[in-house]
């Protein structure tokens, strides 16, 4: 079993997460390319390359950095960060063309186990 | 004569207490403590068992489950290794693989023909003539195998758990005791697991003479140390990724995740190979030092130790200092190199050995042992020197020839491991981050240098683990440990190659599978000289012992063939496990779950024809009557019900997702080919998504509520996928929408057919008329007194309305209308009559009528492709493939005969070729004659093309094409107007009729609730307020409990100003994702995604404030919905256990205060600690994983002691 650091959510079983490849959205326009080119050619090297990574119990995406080669994971981090007043400024700003960068680094998520404030019942 | 010696200091046996069990048919007495194989050789029973091809006779051999020479059968177990079976009373056990006994095993005549039986023999000899296997296979069969299965085995449970480490040390004995000490004096949460039923290893019987008042407070300490988890009797039976090990016990299974690992796995002694070096009495000299010192046996009268080393004169004086006879050594070297290397420092061994009197040869092997009676009476040794033979009459002889490592799970590890020239052993040369090996794997005899190597182990594990500060680490070498490792060990003690061939064979270089020298020799000149081939073509290390005692041996031998050193040929790879694991073990517990709807009782009770529909558990058609007529009586009634009056189906399984914010349409018109501006709000439209190649992946129905917010509906079971895809559009064009996952909030019922309307009208006071209410539309309204969402629908043809509902009231919506249409002779109708109606009107079932290589143009969507859109997924593969159509979905008809042999998935033939296949079929009461859809060749799509059906046996039957409308083609059923003068006399019956369906009382239910579960409360939410005190003392703190707590109501609160909107109304908003934050009386809010808030309210009898008294819906920019769930609490002592059982996830990390959105029993949850470490859990499920969930929480309950307890007594307790 492989353990994923990821933010908010903490050390979780990859077995929570539902894992895609490289996902672009479908460009506006496709030129000079040969039909079918951005459909099927994926690259298979062994690279490190920026995954997308589903959470469903969180519902978050995550763009995981990892090795193909020694399944080695380098970096977690959220696909776009927790709506705050702060992240839709930010998210603003950002050309939602560059979409495989995070939305915003500003959410500074805390990690998940360390209680900020109140409590429960 | 074997025998019992005088009590031992260390033994394992119990001398007050004996055990009596019966092998082979005769009875035998032992102590307390024994296992088989130490109790039968204590009686001087030396012939155990049989080997796997020539059935010789065989005895043991390493006594530490390193071979698998003596293996048994019971009457309800099989694989059972008798060295580490321990005794019990009334036990009865059988040799394996004999037959007719194991004494007068007639299948021992097999060693005739050995000569005729060389490795590869089966290849070879039985391939041809082919119709001759059969025969062969079943000889071959019935002569081999191990053990025989009783297939009325007794069930047990064997449990799996789930835990974490921050430190796995895999090896109880020196080495592993030391590096426990160091590890948890370093704070290191450390587990040791032991192999072997006691701490100790190599101390019982290398180390015998130590202190053992000292060893005893060793073991003592680390025992009672808080940081040290114990686990004896379990091996780590392989190492996955990230640390994963599975630590197999007799009855349970832990998956460990350890930070680090330390192997002090030691060394597992090597046999010498020479002619009948496997019959009884002939041994490792290790096995006969832990039958000595551990069950005080002595396996032999007389004793000869045949040695190449220091190791194999310390065992002799061992054995000779606790009593037994050991005659002679045979020393295959100068014995006047052999020195001890103890404190006392060097000692010439074979000088001691001579003063216990003790006969010492030297340069001398031993070439052959006799046999008499199966057993070893016997032994030729030859001089190298004088190249002359003795014959040395013994009854035991002990092998000393030295070590190999036992590494296979470092190898799995991704631990290179060498040969090291010096020492004539495999090494461990260069480990993985985070895995260390430590004690006698790394070549240390020494104690003292096991220890300190095992220090160095622990510190370097600490480091690594971030525990412990890098002490040198202004040096250029990291990860450097405060101990030093000890100075690289330099006497060899390995034979290089004990292998002694003799012209007469049967020199067996693995007992497993009765390969000889010869064997190998005849793999190498066949050209399988690689370790792997070799392996693969003699079958060598493939024995159920997996090459503990033949791999290394192999390996010497081969490199003795190729002339190239040990080095250079490898090993093969270990592969997990390391020992066989019962099936049972593997299994665990079993979790396969269902969904059910709400409706699942109703459909309990009226004798639903359950299916399962991926994970959903659905109805096919109610009642079961016998079939009459061309359709299947059940069918048939369901669907004259739905075309002449009205009927009622359960569609709560269908994907149901709010989609709200500012981005919506943008979101829409980029999920979905469809484009939206045209779809007004409060109608809705008919959706399909294509991925990227503009395959249909999922269709469904779009509702505009607003420019902001979308109810869109998803195939069902493909839900999830959808959700998991339009977030990841939202994410990737940074889109702000907020979506929700409803489908297990909602549940969702069709009401259909011409009466529809007359039997909605009674209960809900929305005007149905076709001005207010057209075809399309979709309304909120109350439905029997719950709000709920109305689509006007046609899926079946008729007209229709789709009501979606709060999944906790479902059940009262659903008996409302199946009351308010009693004088309407409604019916409940199932998915297979649904699936008949739709194919009618020719609709499409994704998955069925598509499937993976299916784009709209294929079948009709073309309309719903909005190719004018600047963009949308898959909108490029779509524009090219829509001008290269090349088939088509038709609808087609037979004449003749009404019952038809055509199924789903028959192929169409044209001129002989496959050219489409059948989608869709079923007879049609409407036209009377078998319709169905089929996908074909654009150039048959004609009407009145006829089209050819290969049926099952091959006949070719004719159908015409036709439109796929085969029912009322022009839609005037599904929109029937209704004057107004009509629709005024029907308002005042439902005034009227209203009162009597009782649609004003609302009913929620606990989705749990279900009457074939024992329980002490059943409880109905409706109800809490004078629901009976039940069981009350059915708890106390002490005690386990499960408590249902659905009753307590949630709002999920949606929308880009949530956190603005629940600042205002509670004071309060949670910051970070899955944060909660106390309200008062007990009620909560929890963040549960990016702009998505559960406030879980405290009572439910006394609703907490002014959010709960809030109708559900848009309030300003966000949207309060009803978060329907099933929440339970699992409390008390052995809750952790059970926890670690359902779910991977270490819930010790989780804060109390947090949220856990995980996985339990393979059900999505969301765990919250109420205290921690806790021993009390609040958790949530969806309504549809309820019943699973509370069930297998109850067995677990149940088997740690403990019941279900009532609602109010929990809330009395613990929340009042």
């Amino acid at each position: 079993m492989r353990w994923i650091t990821a933010p908010l959510l903490g050390r979780r079983p990859v077995t929570e997460f539902s894992i895609s490849g490289i996902l672009e959205p479908e460009p506006e326009t496709i030129d000079d390319r040969e039909p079918g080119q951005w459909v099927f050619d994926r690259n298979s090297l062994p690279i490190v390359r920026t995954e997308w990574w589903f959470h469903p119990g969180s519902q978050f995406w995550f763009l995981v950095e990892r090795n193909t080669m020694t399944d080695e994971i380098t970096e977690v981090r959220l696909a776009r960060g927790l709506t705050t007043e702060l992240d839709r400024e930010s998210a603003i700003e950002m050309d939602s063309e560059s979409s495989t960068k995070p939305a915003n680094e500003l959410a500074a998520p805390a990690e998940a186990g360390t209680p900020t404030a109140g409590g429960s019942n | 004569m074997a025998k019992r010696l005088p009590p031992q200091p260390n033994e394992w046996i119990n001398r007050d207490k004996t055990v009596g069990f019966t092998f082979e048919k005769h009875h035998y007495r032992a102590f307390e403590g024994d296992v088989v194989t130490s109790a039968l050789l204590a009686a001087d029973t030396v012939h155990l068992a049989r080997s796997f091809k020539y059935h010789r006779p065989r005895g043991i051999l390493s006594f530490a489950n390193h071979d698998a020479n003596v293996m048994l059968h019971s009457d309800d177990r099989t694989n059972i290794r008798a060295d580490i079976e321990p005794v019990s009373e009334g036990a009865s056990y059988k040799a394996v693989n004999t037959i007719g006994g194991l004494k007068y095993d007639i299948t021992q005549s097999l060693q005739i023909f050995s000569r005729f039986l060389p490795v590869g023999f089966y290849y070879k000899a039985f391939y041809r003539p082919r119709w001759m296997f059969p025969y062969w296979e079943k000889l071959i069969r019935n002569l081999a195998g191990l053990g025989k299965i009783n297939q009325n085995f007794p069930t047990t449970r064997h449990r799996k758990y789930y835990q974490a480490a921050d430190l796995l040390i895999v090896g109880g004995g020196p080495a592993g005791i030391a590096a426990a000490e160091k590890a948890a004096a370093l704070g290191l949460q450390t587990v040791l697991v032991e192999e072997g039923g006691r701490l100790g290893g190599s101390y019982d019987y290398l180390h015998a003479d130590d202190d053992l008042q000292l060893r005893k407070q060793k073991f003592d300490n680390i025992q009672n140390n808080p940081l040290i988890t114990i686990h004896c009797d379990t091996y780590a039976a392989g190492y996955y990724d990230d640390g994963y090990i599975p630590l197999v016990s007799p009855n349970k299974l832990i998956h460990l995740h350890a930070g680090a690992v330390i192997f002090a796995t030691g060394l597992m002694e090597q046999p010498a190979v020479f002619r009948n070096n496997d019959v009884p009495g002939v041994m490792l000299a290790s096995a006969a030092q832990r039958l000595a010192h551990r069950y005080a046996v002595q396996p032999f009268n007389t004793g000869v130790v045949f040695t190449s080393n220091a190791a194999g004169y310390l065992a002799a004086l061992d054995l000779v200092r606790v009593g037994a006879d050991i005659d002679t050594i045979v020393d295959t070297g100068d014995p006047n190199t052999r020195l001890s290397s103890g404190v006392e420092g060097q000692k010439n061994l074979a000088n001691l050995a001579i003063s216990a009197g003790i006969t010492v040869i030297p340069h001398s092997h031993v070439c052959a042992a006799q046999a008499k009676a199966n057993r070893l009476n016997g032994i030729t040794i030859r001089s190298d020197r004088t190249n002359t033979e003795q014959h040395i009459a013994c009854d035991g002889l002990l092998m000393s020839m030295g070590w190999a490592p036992n590494a296979a799970l470092l190898y799995q590890a991704g631990g290179k491991l060498t040969y090291d020239e010096t020492l004539e052993q495999i090494r461990p040369h260069e480990l993985p981050a985070g895995v260390y090996s430590a004690g006698r794997i790394n070549g240390y005899f020494d104690l003292a240098d096991q220890q300190r190597d095992a220090q160095a182990a622990a510190e370097e594990a600490a480091i690594h683990l971030g525990k412990l500060a890098d002490q040198t680490a202004s040096r250029p070498i990291t990860h450097r440990p405060v101990t030093q490792r000890p100075a690289a060990p330099t006497t060899a003690l390995s034979h290089p190659l004990p292998i002694f061939p003799h012209g007469d064979g049967k020199e067996f270089i693995d007992l497993d599978e009765d390969i000889t020298i010869a064997d190998i020799d005849v793999a190498y000149r066949e050209g399988f000289d690689s370790i792997e081939l070799m392996k693969r073509f003699s079958t060598i290390g493939m024995g159920p012992s997996q090459g503990k005692t033949s791999n290394m041996n192999g390996v010497r031998l081969l490199a003795h063939h190729r002339d190239e050193p040990v080095g250079v040929i490898g090993v093969t790879t270990p592969r997990p496990f390391l020992h066989p694991v019962p099936m049972g073990t593997l299994a665990g517990r079993r979790m396969r779950r269902h969904w059910s709807t709400p409706m699942q009782e109703f459909h309990d009770s009226h004798q639903g024809q359950m299916m399962e529909a991926g994970t959903w558990l659905r109805p096919m058609n109610y009642g079961n009557y016998p079939r009459a007529g061309k359709l299947q009586s059940n069918l048939a009634r369901e669907y004259e019900a739905v075309r002449n009056r009205v009927g009622l189906i359960d569609v709560s399984t269908l994907g149901k997702i709010e989609l709200f914010g500012p981005d919506v349409i943008p979101l829409m018109e980029y999920a979905y080919t469809a484009a939206f501006g045209k779809l007004k709000t409060g109608m809705t439209r008919y959706i399909f998504m294509v991925d990227g190649t503009g395959t249909l992946t999922d269709d469904g129905v779009a509702a505009r509520f607003s420019d902001d917010h979308f109810y869109i509906t998803a195939t069902s079971s493909h839900a999830q996928a959808v959700v998991r895809q339009l977030q990841l559009n939202a994410d990737q064009l940074n889109l702000n929408v907020s979506i929700a996952d409803r489908t297990f909030q909602m549940a969702a019922m069709n009401l259909a057919g011409p009466s529809s309307r007359e039997v909605l009208a009674q209960l809900t006071e929305l005007d149905l008329s076709d001005d207010a209410f057209p075809y399309l539309a979709v309304r909120e309204a109350s439905v029997a007194g719950v709000t709920a969402t109305i689509m006007r629908v046609g899926f079946v043809g008729e007209l229709g309305y789709e009501i979606h509902c709060p999944a906790n009231s479902a059940v009262s919506v659903w008996d409302s209308i199946m009351a308010a249409g009693r004088s309407n002779e409604i019916l409940p109708f199932g998915v297979e009559t649904q699936r008949l109606l739709r194919l009618e009107k020719g609709h499409l079932i994704f998955g069925q009528d598509t499937d993976g290589t299916t784009n709209p143009f294929e079948v009709n969507l073309g309309w719903g492709v909005g190719l004018s859109k600047p963009r949308f997924n898959g909108k490029h593969s779509l524009a090219i493939l829509k001008p290269r159509l090349a088939r088509k979905l038709v609808g087609f008809k037979t004449t003749g005969s009404d019952s038809t042999p055509i199924e789903e998935c028959h192929l169409v033939i044209a001129n002989g070729e496959i050219v489409g296949r059948v989608t869709s079929v079923s007879y049609s009461p409407h036209c009377d004659a078998v319709i169905g859809l089929a996908v074909v060749p654009l150039e048959l799509t004609e009407v009145g093309n006829t089209i050819r059906i290969r049926t099952t046996d091959g006949t070719l039957i004719e159908a015409a094409v036709v439109s796929t409308a085969f029912y009322d083609p022009d839609n005037l059923r599904q929109k029937p107007a209704v004057s107004s003068q009509e629709q005024s006399a029907q308002d005042k019956s439902t005034q009227d009729q209203q009162a009597q369906a009782g649609g004003g009382g609302m009913s929620r239910r606990s989705p749990i609730a279900e009457p074939s579960i024992k329980r002490h409360a059943g409880l109905s939410l409706g109800e809490v307020s004078n629901m009976t005190t039940v069981a009350t003392s059915a708890y106390t703190p002490q005690q386990n409990f499960l408590c249902d707590l659905s009753a307590i109501r949630k709002r999920l609160v949606i929308g880009q100003d949530a956190p603005r909107w629940l600042t205002e109304h509670t004071g309060q908003c949670p910051d970070t994702l899955f944060e909660t934050r106390s309200l008062e009386g007990g009620a909560f809010i929890v963040r549960m995604h990016r702009d998505q808030y559960v406030v879980v309210d405290g009572n439910d009898t006394e609703s907490y404030n002014a959010l709960f008294t809030l109708p559900t819906g848009r309030q300003g920019l966000v949207l309060l919905l009803e978060y329907e769930c099933a929440e339970m609490v699992l409390a008390g002592p052995n809750v952790a256990e059970i926890v670690s059982e359902l779910c991977p996830m270490p819930m010790q990390d989780i804060a109390a205060g947090y949220w856990c959105a995980t996985r339990m029993a393979h059900a999505d949850v969301i765990m919250l600690p109420v205290d921690s470490p806790s021993r009390h859990y609040r958790i949530l499920t969806t309504p549809a994983d309820a019943r699973f969930v509370y069930d297998t929480f109850s067995e677990a309950i149940e088997e740690c002691g403990g019941g279900q307890i009532g609602y109010e007594d929990y809330w009395q307790e613990f929340l009042a």
